[in-house]
This record gives structure tokens, C-alpha cells and sequence, in this order.
């Protein structure tokens, strides 16, 4: 039954409309939630039917995967939270789990008669918000409700955090997301359930976007702790809460560990990763030099653009076939990318869709959330950390933010260089959905390189994160190092779990890759933030149109930016192999940073979300958290880009992706410091990062 | 307690009951011997009969849990015969199961995957329609299943195959007391408060 408060269209929901409608809606909630369940077995399936329907849920039962994944396709505002089976014949529930997180990004429980630790990990890792066990008692489903709300909640929060522009850029983020998520007839709990937020928001902007709640703020020294907790760990043990014991840090708490975890995996996502390493590849062909990053980045970069753009939607769309990219991702990565110059809402809200798309439930990534500048602002500086682009210091910022962001772990890239960026609010923000972190990247975010991929914390996550912004500085040097400087540009690690391990997820938005970030360190925050800044990562698309639009002279051809994805080994298992150019492109993109954060975005965006920590002026986030690898070649982009990015946040929906991604790419390898503008990655070299 | 004869078989004899009554309360045939000689199997007995008929079945033997007092707490005016659809439907798919099962051991070369899966799956469905005792020997079952022990597993067949014809025994002589019960004008009680 669709809640429909009968106020307004759900369809448009804005700020205003949320605003008013809200309340008669959201009694009702949860009622009229949409559930799909997916149970090959008829016996299951019927009584899970009936109980849904007690509860007051529109329920939608089908017995094979392959049907349930054409009817989310089919209708892909249709349903607010899928149920599934783990074992059924058609296909493996955690496959359908994954595709469904990549494409269309919603909450995914998993159930079984199998109460084994290990299924029950992997549905963790493989991104499901729950796991339930058979036979499942009506009590159980009374509260799936709650997967929906912190979702939402958690992308409308990675939107506020990261968008500096906070009051104005939330009303459009918030009736972007309310548009996006609720289909016309849906929603109208929804619709309340976002203006409720909305409201919360509100009252929290007041606050200043980086410290609503008290939030962890995932400091160099903090997130290395992390990473040698997780090193220590080993990658298959990394729990939050071990690391929570190991770290030792009073005052953090096991889910401020797990969101960074998740956020650090997003970014280290395969497909982000690898899409970010063919960015770069690209990038790195047309502009050749950091340093002009700004003017050469422009030319090369929009025509790279164009191409990319074009490519992105392709190899999206190969992608989200190849159930790597989400389709939807796809569309919001393009939609970011293009939306982003116009700014419009529009972006945001596939990307909102997506909202997943890049974090592990970091809405941050998503930039669609209407973020745009979300993405800029988030400087996935940590990412970037290779990127030798010249990611202005702002950029850089913001991606650090974005990288921060990503972690939601509080990580909030400062309010800065949240430039909105979605992705990196997201990803910020992202629900610390525990260990889910190969899932929430994967899916999420369509183009992220791959090799972002899973969250195989390996060192580190933050190395992952690093590693990515290493790579892609390679060249850059030193502060690169680790990774190899292959690929020019961002080279985003993707695949390639080769010394930065960022590759892994160089939280293109919400780069699943923080996985892989593990493996460079400190990377991981740097990642995030650069994820969120570029908050519209979970499309590359975005990136793409981000470019173009922006003449942002991202350096990002610049050899250094190797952020090869290719070259570091994917530490994300998934190596995706989503053309790194896309992503870079849009990581790049950002570091344009025409004057907006969106450089910063781009880049975070893309993959990074870097981009978006560039452009702010978060870049200070950013940069703290940014591995030392990141930040010292990345983040030697020039600084004074970074004062433009500042202004946007919009990073995703312009073809920021790239320029910030480049600058936060850049900055990252520079090395990029705490500072905002200006990348004085004092900390951060390279060398830091443990390979 | 009146004891309700019990056997694996197509169908219990419709009339069991040996009192007459006298009154022509009990319209409907009653399966239950009435012990007790001036017996009005009025409705308000069968009603009784039927709860302390289900409380055998959980209690004494552990041949349903709580699961199933939760689908016929599902069970309501818009569905009223929600539950005997369920244990249907659960009815025709282990008896699929169980062919299948048989099948594939019945192979040469056992291919214990997929016993496994279908094992699995008859786990699931009888775990959740609260068939417990089906799902403990299902259990059983899929460990040998791992061990590749094709004999094992040719008992644990059997012993599924008992346990499921019990259940399936005693579900459908529930369901014939409440059919009873309705037709005599009454309605099945929903107070199992008795199951843990």
C-alpha cells in the first residue's frame, strides 16, 4: 500500500514539499514499505509473504533470482528493501546480493536455515544490511524497516556533511534524494522520512557541517592505528571489533571503526578502482603534466571527457551488466557527471538511487544525493594520494574530506570540502554497516575502478586508500611511491594490489575500495575523503560530464597520477574492470576544479572522491587523512586550485570527477598536508604507506 | 487426555468416536474416541480436544515448535485457512524433496552436493512451518553429507522420510478436528499459550 499522504507529488519532492507532507506520512511508516522477497523455496516463501503483509508491507515474492533482479531493473524505484535467500538454484544469494548493491543500491537482507559464522560473514562482507535465520519469526521482519531509514538516513547525512554550501545545497540534496528515492506513488513515508531528516539536518547544519554528532574524526596517526590494527588482523579477521581492541583509542567505538572499515573497502572497490586506473590511463595521455594541470587538464580533459563520457556510459553499462557497475550507478555516475555543470538536481538523484552505489553506504559517494557538491567538497584526498594532480590544496581538502567521509565514520571531511559532494558525504556517512565492506562498494559505485573492489583491508585500509591515490601518482614520486608509476594520472590502483594497496578502493565516491586501501595505510582516510568529495562517484558518468564541464585543468594527465589502478593490484578482489579512465576522468575531473570543490569532487568522485576533498577546503581533512602516499604527490596540485574547489561542491554532477579527482589525485601525491590550501603533505610521503 | 490414535497411514477413519451422544450436538463425525460415555462432542469439546491434541504434539513429542503456533497466529478472517495452504504446499515440496533425494542416492557416483542442497532446502521448509523433528533429522542428515557416507545418508533418507510421514500424519488429523470444529459452528482456538 503506498503511503500517500496525498501532499504533494512524491515525485518532486522538495524541500518545501517534504516539508509540508511529512507528518501524515510518517505515521504510517513503516507501512507500505516495499519489500521484495526472493526464496526458491514455495513454503518459505508464502509464509514470508503473509508475515510481510502483517506487517503492513507491500510485498512483492518471486522464487528465482534471475526474476527478481529483472523486476528491480524493471522498477528501480519499485522497491525500498530486498529480502533474499542465501541458496537457491538459479543463483548464489550473495550474487544477487551483489548485483543488486551495484545496481540499484538498496538494502539487501540475506536469510538462511544456515546459521553458520562463515555464511554469516560473507552476507556481512558481501554487503547485506542483515542475516536472518530460518525459520524467521514475524518479530524479525517488524523491524527490516530500519535498513530503509539508515540508508536514507545515512546519504542524506553524507550530503549534509560534505556539502559546505550546507543550507543551500541540502534542500536541494534533500528533495533530490526524496525524489529520487520515492517514485510517485511511494513514498509518502518516505517523503516524510526524508523531510524528517531533512529536518534533522537542518538543525544539525546549524552546527556547522563537520561536527554534527560527535564524530570521529579519522586523524593520519588515528587511521594508522587502524591499518596496523587491521594488518595485524589480517584482512579475514579485521572485525571492528577486534580492531576496536587493538586500536585502543578511548573514546572510539566499534562502529566508528566499522563505518571507517566500510569506508576504506568502498574505496578500495575494484570496479572503482579499476575504472579510476583507466581514467587515469586516459588522462594521463592527454595531460601530461600536473603542474599545468589546470590548463592542460582542461583540453585533454574534456576531450577525454567526452570520450570518457561516452565510454562511461559504456563501459557502465558493460559494467552493470557485468553486475559490476550498478546500473544504476551507471546512470548516476553519468548523470552526476553530466548534471554536475548544470548543476542540477537531477544528478544527484540517481545518484541518490545509487545512493549505495559507493559506499558501503556512504550516500556520500552517491552524489546523486543532489550533492553535487558533495562530491567536490569531500576531498577523497586520501585517496588521491598518488594522484599527482594538481589538486589544489582546497581540492585536496576536499578530498580528504571525502575520504573522511567515507568512512562515516565521522570521518566528516570537514564541512569544507564537503562540497556536497555526495559520494563523499556518503560514504562519510555511510552507515557503518559493520563489515560491509566489499558490498556496499561494489555495488555502489558503478564506475569506481574495480579494483577498488573489495574491502580486503589488507593493510590497511588506509594503504588502500592510499595506494590509490598513490598510483596514481606515481610518477609524481616520492610521495607515491608505493605505487607503481604506471599509469599516468590516476592511476588508480585498481587492480593491482600491487604496493598501494589503494588501489583497492580508491573510494571513488563510495568506493568500495577502501578495501583495498587497507593495504596502503593510512590510506584509507584519505580515500574517503576523497570519495566523498566527489560525491557523485557511484557514476562514473558523472565523472565524465564532470569533466567536461569543467575546465578544470587537471593536471591530471599528469604521468604522476598513476594512479594506476591497474598497477596496484586490485587488493580489492574484485577488479572490476570498469575503464579507469572513466574514473579518473571524473576523479579528475575535480581537481579542475574550476573553482569548485568539484575538482575535488571529480576526483573523489570518481573514484577517490577525492575530488571533493580538494576542493574544499577540507582539504586539511583530507589530508589528514591521506596516507602519506596520497599526499604527497597528489596533493601537490596546485594549491591554489584548491580555493576554487572550495566553492563547489558540486563536484559529482559536473564533470568535475575528473579534475577533482586529478587534483585530489594530485594533491594526494604532493603530499597534501593538512592544510587547505595548500597541500602541505608534510606528513604524508609516500614512503609512509606500507606496500 | 484423550489419547487420538496415531498411525503413519493415507487417512485416519473418519468416525472413531465411540460414545453416542445423545443429543444430536455432534453433527459432524469426530475422530476422537470419547472416553467418556455421556458424551456431547458439542463444540466447545471438540474445541478442547483439539487444543490438547496440538499440545501433544508439541509438547509430548516435539514434533512441532513454536514456528508453527506463529503461522497460525498469521492465520486470520481474511486468510482462515492460511495454515493448512502452508503445511500444503510444505507437504508437496518435501515430498518432491524427499523423491529427489531418494533419486540422487540412488545414484552410482552420489553427488553429495546436491544431495546437500535439497537436504538443505527441506531443512529450511520444514524449520519453517515448525516440522522440528524433520529438521533435527535433516540435520543429521547433512552431516553425513559432508562426510560423503552414502549409507549414512541412505538412513538419514529413511528417518527423514518417517519423521516427515509422522508430522504429515499428525498435521492432517489437526486438521481434520478443526474442520470439525468449524462445522459444528465453532472456531479453532488461537490461545496455544501452552508452547513455550
Amino acid at each position: 500500500m503506498n503511503l500517500s499522504n496525498g501532499k504533494g507529488s512524491m515525485s518532486t519532492l522538495t524541500a518545501s514539499v517534504v516539508m509540508k507532507s511529512g507528518d501524515a506520512v510518517s505515521d504510517q511508516f513503516p507501512a507500505g514499505l516495499r519489500v521484495l522477497v526472493v526464496d526458491d523455496d514455495p513454503t518459505c516463501l508464502m509464509i514470508l509473504e503473509k508475515m510481510l503483509r502483517t506487517c503492513l508491507y507491500e510485498v512483492t515474492k518471486c522464487n528465482r533470482a534471475e526474476t527478481a533482479l529483472s523486476l528491480l531493473r524493471e522498477n528501480k524505484n519499485g522497491f525500498d528493501i530486498v529480502i533474499s535467500d542465501v541458496h537457491m538454484p538459479d543463483m548464489d544469494g550473495f550474487k544477487l546480493l551483489e548485483h543488486i548493491g551495484l545496481e540499484m543500491d538498496l538494502p539487501v537482507i540475506m536469510m538462511s536455515a544456515d546459521d553458520g559464522k562463515s555464511v554469516v560473514m560473507k552476507g556481512v562482507t558481501h554487503g547485506a544490511c542483515d542475516y536472518l535465520i530460518k525459520p524467521v519469526r514475524i518479530e524479525a521482519l517488524k523491524n527490516i524497516w530500519q535498513h530503509v531509514v539508515r540508508k536514507r538516513k545515512n546519504e542524506w547525512k553524507d550530503a549534509e556533511q560534505s556539502g559546505s554550501a550546507e543550507e543551500g545545497d541540502r534542500q536541494p540534496k534533500a528533495s533530490d534524494e526524496a525524489d529520487y528515492s520515492s517514485s510517485a506513488n511511494e513514498g509518502s513515508w518516505r517523503n516524510s522520512k526524508k523531510r524528517r531528516d531533512e529536518e534533522e539536518e537542518a538543525e544539525d547544519r546549524d552546527d556547522t557541517s563537520t561536527l554534527k554528532k560527535p564524530r570521529v574524526v579519522w586523524s593520519v596517526e588515528l587511521h594508522q592505528q587502524f591499518v596496523a590494527a587491521v594488518d595485524q588482523l589480517g584482512i579475514d579477521k579485521a572485525v571492528p571489533k577486534k580492531i576496536l581492541e587493538l586500536m585502543n583509542v578511548p573514546g572510539l567505538t566499534r562502529e566508528n571503526v566499522a563505518s571507517h572499515l566500510q569506508e576504506v573497502t568502498l574505496f578500495l572497490h575494484p570496479v572503482l578502482l579499476q575504472k579510476y586506473r583507466l581514467y587515469l590511463r586516459r588522462l594521463s595521455g592527454v595531460s601530461q603534466h600536473q603542474n599545468n594541470m589546470n590548463n592542460s587538464f582542461l583540453s585533454p580533459q574534456e576531450a577525454t571527457f567526452g570520450t570518457i563520457s561516452s565510454i562511461n556510459g559504456i563501459d557502465l553499462q558493460t559494467l552493470a551488466v557485468a553486475g559490476q557497475l550498478p546500473a544504476q550507478s551507471l546512470a548516476t555516475l553519468q548523470a552526476a557527471g553530466l548534471g554536475r555543470p548544470t548543476g542540477k538536481a537531477g544528478v544527484p538523484m540517481p545518484l541518490m538511487d545509487q545512493r549505495n552505489l559507493f559506499s558501503f553506504e556512504n550516500p556520500r559517494l552517491r552524489f546523486g544525493e543532489g550533492q553535487q557538491q558533495h562530491l567536490s567538497t569531500s576531498k577523497p584526498m586520501n585517496l588521491l594520494h598518488g594522484i599527482p594532480t594538481n589538486m589544489e590544496p582546497k581540492q585536496l581538502a576536499n578530498l580528504h574530506q571525502s575520504t573522511q567521509s567515507i568512512g562515516s565514520l565521522n570521518m566528516r571531511v570537514n564541512a569544507s570540502a564537503t562540497q556536497g559532494s555526495p559520494l563523499l558525504m556518503q560514504m562519510a556517512q555511510s552507515q557503518p554497516r559493520g563489515q560491509m565492506l566489499s558490498e556496499n562498494i561494489g555495488p555502489r559505485v558503478p564506475r569506481l575502478p574495480s579494483s577498488l573492489g573489495q574491502p580486503t583491508v589488507s593493510n590497511g585500509i588506509s594503504n588502500g586508500l592510499l595506494g590509490r591515490n598513490g598510483i596514481a601518482g606515481n610518477n609524481r614520486g616520492p610521495a607515491y611511491n608505493p605505487v607503481p608509476p604506471s599509469s599516468s594520472l590516476l592511476s588508480f590502483p585498481m587492480n593491482q594490489t600491487s604496493e598501494m594497496s589503494v588501489n583497492n578502493s580508491f573510494p571513488l565516491g563510495s568506493t568500495p575500495g577502501i578495501s583495498s586501501i587497507t593495504t596502503k595505510g593510512s590510506f584509507q582516510e584519505e580515500v574517503t575523503s576523497g570519495i566523498k568529495g566527489s560525491g557523485g562517484f557511484p557514476s562514473y558518468d558523472i565523472f565524465n560530464e564532470l569533466h567536461h564541464q569543467k575546465p578544470h585543468d587537471w593536471e591530471i594527465t599528469n604521468p604522476n597520477l598513476t594512479y594506476n589502478a591497474s598497477q596496484h593490484a586490485n587488493p580489492l578482489q574484485g577488479n572490476i574492470d570498469v575503464t579507469p579512465s572513466v574514473l579518473v576522468h571524473q576523479g579528475f575531473s575535480s581537481t579542475q576544479q574550476t573553482g569548485q570543490s568539484r575538482d575535488a569532487a571529480l576526483i573523489g568522485k570518481a573514484m577517490f572522491s577525492m575530488g571533493e576533498g580538494l576542493e574544499q577546503n577540507n582539504f586539511q581533512n583530507a589530508s589528514q587523512n591521506l596516507n602519506p602516499l596520497l599526499l604527497d604527490n597528489s596533493i601537490r596540485v596546485k594549491a591554489e586550485r584548491i580555493p576554487d574547489a572550495s566553492s563547489q561542491t558540486n563536484l559529482f554532477p559536473e564533470h568535475y570527477g575528473q579534475e577533482d579527482l586529478m587534483s585530489a589525485l594530485l594533491k594526494q601525491q604532493e603530499g597534501m598536508g593538512p592544510s587547505e590550501n595548500e597541500f602541505d603533505f608534510d606528513g604524508y610521503s609516500l614512503d609512509n604507506i606500507p606496500v | 487426555m484423550r489419547k487420538v490414535p496415531m498411525f503413519c497411514g493415507p487417512s485416519v477413519p473418519k468416525r472413531r468416536c465411540l460414545a453416542q451422544a445423545p443429543k444430536d450436538s455432534c453433527s459432524s463425525k469426530c475422530i476422537v474416541p470419547c472416553r467418556q460415555l455421556k458424551k456431547t462432542m458439542d463444540v466447545g469439546q471438540m474445541q478442547r480436544q483439539w487444543i490438547d491434541y496440538t499440545k501433544s504434539l508439541f509438547l509430548e513429542k516435539g514434533f512441532l515448535d513454536g514456528q508453527f503456533l506463529q503461522l497460525q497466529q498469521l492465520q486470520d478472517e481474511n486468510n482462515p485457512d492460511f495454515v493448512v495452504e502452508v503445511v500444503s504446499l510444505f507437504f508437496e515440496d518435501s515430498e518432491r524433496l524427499l523423491k529427489d533425494l531418494t533419486f540422487a542416492l540412488d545414484q552410482n557416483g552420489v553427488d553429495f552436493k546436491k544431495v546437500d542442497a535439497h537436504v538443505h532446502q527441506l531443512k529450511g521448509s520444514s524449520s519453517s512451518i515448525g516440522a522440528q523433528r524433520v529438521k533435527n533429522a535433516c540435520i543429521a542428515f547433512r552431516n553425513f553429507c559432508e562426510e560423503q557416507n552414502t549409507d549414512a545418508c541412505l538412513r538419514c533418507l529413511q528417518q527423514v522420510k518417517q519423521e516427515y510421514c509422522i508430522v504429515k500424519n499428525k498435521l492432517e488429523t489437526m486438521f481434520r478436528l478443526e474442520q470439525q470444529i468449524v462445522a459444528a459452528g465453532g472456531s479453532i482456538p488461537t490461545e496455544l499459550s501452552f508452547i513455550g
